[in-house]
């Protein structure tokens, strides 16, 4: 088990390389000139020169690779063109808020919509059935930005009960949670959605088998039952949950953008419009890697759940 | 007393193409360590028979007429609690593959003592205790591993006695197989069938062993009931039934069956389709294929005929082809099993 997980692990770090490449080329790609943008336009020839040196713009690119790789893997992720801030500690602040915000809205849509599907698949054709399915439906078809400008009307402008802006940081844990609340929703509705459809189908699936007739058969109470259908419906469940949450933390972009959440999305929207590559290049590495390591911890769980996938 | 008395059994589908007429008015009666073979083509109703004696039935669009009396108590009038009781404690089944009848991601062990701790109240490490006692009584070679392993860890014969270890699990009475041997290699196959004989004489376990397989019904069965169409059509001590068949259809699945002793005979099948279950004809639903098909075949039922004691048939033509039998006097109508 364990040299399956080193195993996975040794695999991963050409994903993430690949990633870095890319990451990497962004500076290069990126239409417009990072320098241009921080220079006065009045700026002389030697002082545009002198700023490329310092960043090391005026290197081979293999050689600026490898500089720039060196430097992140130590946790070095430049500075900020716009504020100067070290990239790392932006990072860092805007990706503790992405993460508590996807860790809540991923609560929220994993327990409703799994508990949304089970209902629909147990209750398969019936009345509940076709409700849960509407409201999945309803989760997946309505664009969260929408949603959360909806939100916004009803309960902050027309009722007044929940703020619509900020993370308020200055004030205590429930001030947290009050500005949490609604960007929470908002970003749970697509997953709550796309979960409560796939544990549907997986469950149906399952309940479809002819061993489920044979815990019946011999006598198994309906809740020994409905565990074994729970097991079996898991593995394509656990799947499922670890992509969304993965998509929770990188396409939170514009509902952060909507609510002014300070996350990755809202960074990342900011370093775009303020050409903040530094910036720009260390949230999508993070983002990235994140990516990677949730994909291998979904991989790891399957295995422990589902005997017949080969660890090897 | 009757183990199992099964009366005017009923079981409707209702589907896209119409009402699925399953199961049309099948009786029967089994005593206490009784061995009864369930014979007929695949569709004819085997299956849904068995389910019904275990009150398992999909929960919408089904409907189930007439009686199953289990020990006296209609399964169809429990409530859910009590039918668990009766299922895999009183009557419990086999199914024909194994593989796809245990659940793939919970070990073999865990599988058989769920079945303990449900009906015996027993806590884990008893269960463990008698599981494997249980193994031993299927004669598994290596317990131990068997417990430990998951069904797609071991082979198709070890799955099928862990099939039969969970069904014996709480000393049921009676033992519903169906068709237990079918998926499994030949070789295998005859040793599951002499375990299966072999513990229903220790056990005394009365059993509907279903199959399509008449040498296998000769071998391990004391009665037989033939099913065409979701009836039965024909039913007999087995010997009375091979020695002297008075169905047209059991007839010809006869002569579509290899029988020991009569290598090097030409097989012939019965020609035609089964009927279809949602347009069953107002006759003999074998009519369309019977070779000895007259006008009232195609009009009315046929009423049950008593061929000999204990041996009836649904068919028109016994009498006229029965003619010098002397218990066709007594000769019975309708409803009603024989015993
Ligand atoms: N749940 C169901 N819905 C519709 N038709 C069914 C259902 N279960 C069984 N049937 C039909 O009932 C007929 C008898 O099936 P079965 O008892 O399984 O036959 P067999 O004798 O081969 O065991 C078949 O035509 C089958 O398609
Ligand atoms: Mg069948």
């Amino acid at each position: 088990m364990w040299r399956y997980v080193g195993r996975r692990l040794v695999l991963a770090i050409p994903t993430l390389l690949g990633a870095s490449i890319i990451v990497f080329a962004m500076v290069h790609l990126a239409p417009g000139d990072p320098i241009a943008a921080v220079m006065p336009v009045d700026a002389s020839k030697e002082q545009v020169e002198a700023v490329k040196k310092a960043y090391g713009f005026d290197q081979p690119l293999p050689v600026q690779y490898l500089k720039w790789l060196g430097r992140v893997v130590t946790g070095d992720l430049g500075k900020s063109i716009a504020t100067r801030r070290a990239v790392i500690l932006d990072v860092r602040d805007a990706l503790a808020n992405s993460l508590v915000l996807a860790a809540s809205s991923s609560l929220m849509a994993f327990v409703a919509g799994i508990a949304l599907g089970l209902l629909a698949a147990f209750r398969q054709g019936r009345a509940l059935d076709k409700i849960a399915s509407g409201i999945a439906v309803i989760g997946v078809s309505v664009p969260h930005y929408w949603a959360g400008i909806i939100l916004i009307i009803i309960f902050s402008v027309q009722l007044n009960w929940l703020p619509a802006m900020g993370a308020a940081s200055d004030g205590g844990v429930v001030d947290y949670a009050r500005h949490m609340a609604l960007p929470t929703i908002a970003l749970a509705l697509i997953p709550l959605g796309v979960i409560a459809r796939v544990v549907r189908s997986a469950a149906l699936d399952v309940l479809a088998q002819e061993f489920v007739l044979a815990l019946r058969a011999k006598g198994l109470a309906h809740r020994r039952v409905f565990t074994h259908v729970v097991k079996n419906a898991a593995p394509q469940t656990i799947t499922v949950l670890g992509l969304q949450f993965g998509f929770q933390l990188g396409g939170s972009v514009l509902v952060e953008a909507v609510f002014s959440w300070p996350g990755t999305g809202y960074l990342l929207n900011l370093a775009i419009f303020q050409r903040d590559i530094p910036v720009l290049q260390g949230v999508i590495l993070v983002l990235a890697t994140f990516f990677v390591l949730l994909n291998l911890l979904v991989d790891v769980l399957q295995t422990f759940i589902d005997p017949r996938i080969a660890r090897h | 007393m009757s183990l199992l008395s099964v009366r005017d059994l009923s079981v409707e589908f209702a589907t896209r193409d119409g009402a699925v007429r399953a199961v049309n008015a099948v009786s029967f009666e089994l005593r206490p360590g009784q061995v009864l073979a369930l014979l007929g083509e695949s569709g004819s109703g085997k299956s849904v028979t068995l389910r019904s004696i275990l009150g398992l039935h999909p929960p919408v669009r089904t409907r189930v007429g007439g009686e199953v009396l289990l020990k006296g108590r209609d399964v169809n009038r429990l409530d859910e609690q009590a039918r668990q009781a009766l299922r895999g404690g009183v009557v419990s089944m086999v199914f024909q593959e194994p593989m796809t009848a245990l659940d793939p991601v919970y070990t073999i062990g865990r599988q058989i003592e769920e079945t303990l701790v449900q009906h015996r109240g027993l806590d884990r490490a008893a269960a463990r205790r008698r599981a494997r006692e249980l193994l031993d009584l299927v004669q598994v070679p290596s317990p131990e591993r068997c417990l430990a392993s998951y069904p797609h860890e071991i082979s198709g014969g070890m799955r099928q006695r862990a099939m039969i270890a969970i069904a014996l699990a709480c000393e049921p009475e009676l033992l519903l197989a169906d068709e237990p041997t079918t998926a499994l290699d030949v070789t295998v196959q005859a040793q599951i069938l002499w375990l299966l004989r072999d513990l229903q004489r220790r056990l005394g376990l009365a059993v509907i062993f279903v199959t399509h397989d008449l040498g296998v019904a000769a071998e391990i069965a004391d009665d037989a009931a033939v099913m065409y169409g979701g009836r039965i059509v024909e039913q007999a001590p087995v010997r009375e039934l091979f020695r002297a068949p008075a169905h047209p259809y059991t007839e010809g699945l006869m002569l579509a069956t290899v029988r020991r002793g009569q290598k090097g005979r030409a097989l012939v099948p019965i020609p035609g389709a089964p009927p279809n279950l949602v347009a069953l004809p107002p006759g003999c639903a074998f009519a369309p294929r019977c070779p000895h098909v007259k006008p009232p075949c195609l009009e009315t039922l046929p009423p049950l005929h008593v061929v000999a004691p204990g041996h009836g048939s649904r068919c028109h033509l016994v009498p006229a082809r029965f003619a010098s039998s002397p218990a066709l006097a007594s000769s019975a109508t309708g409803r009603g099993g024989l015993s």
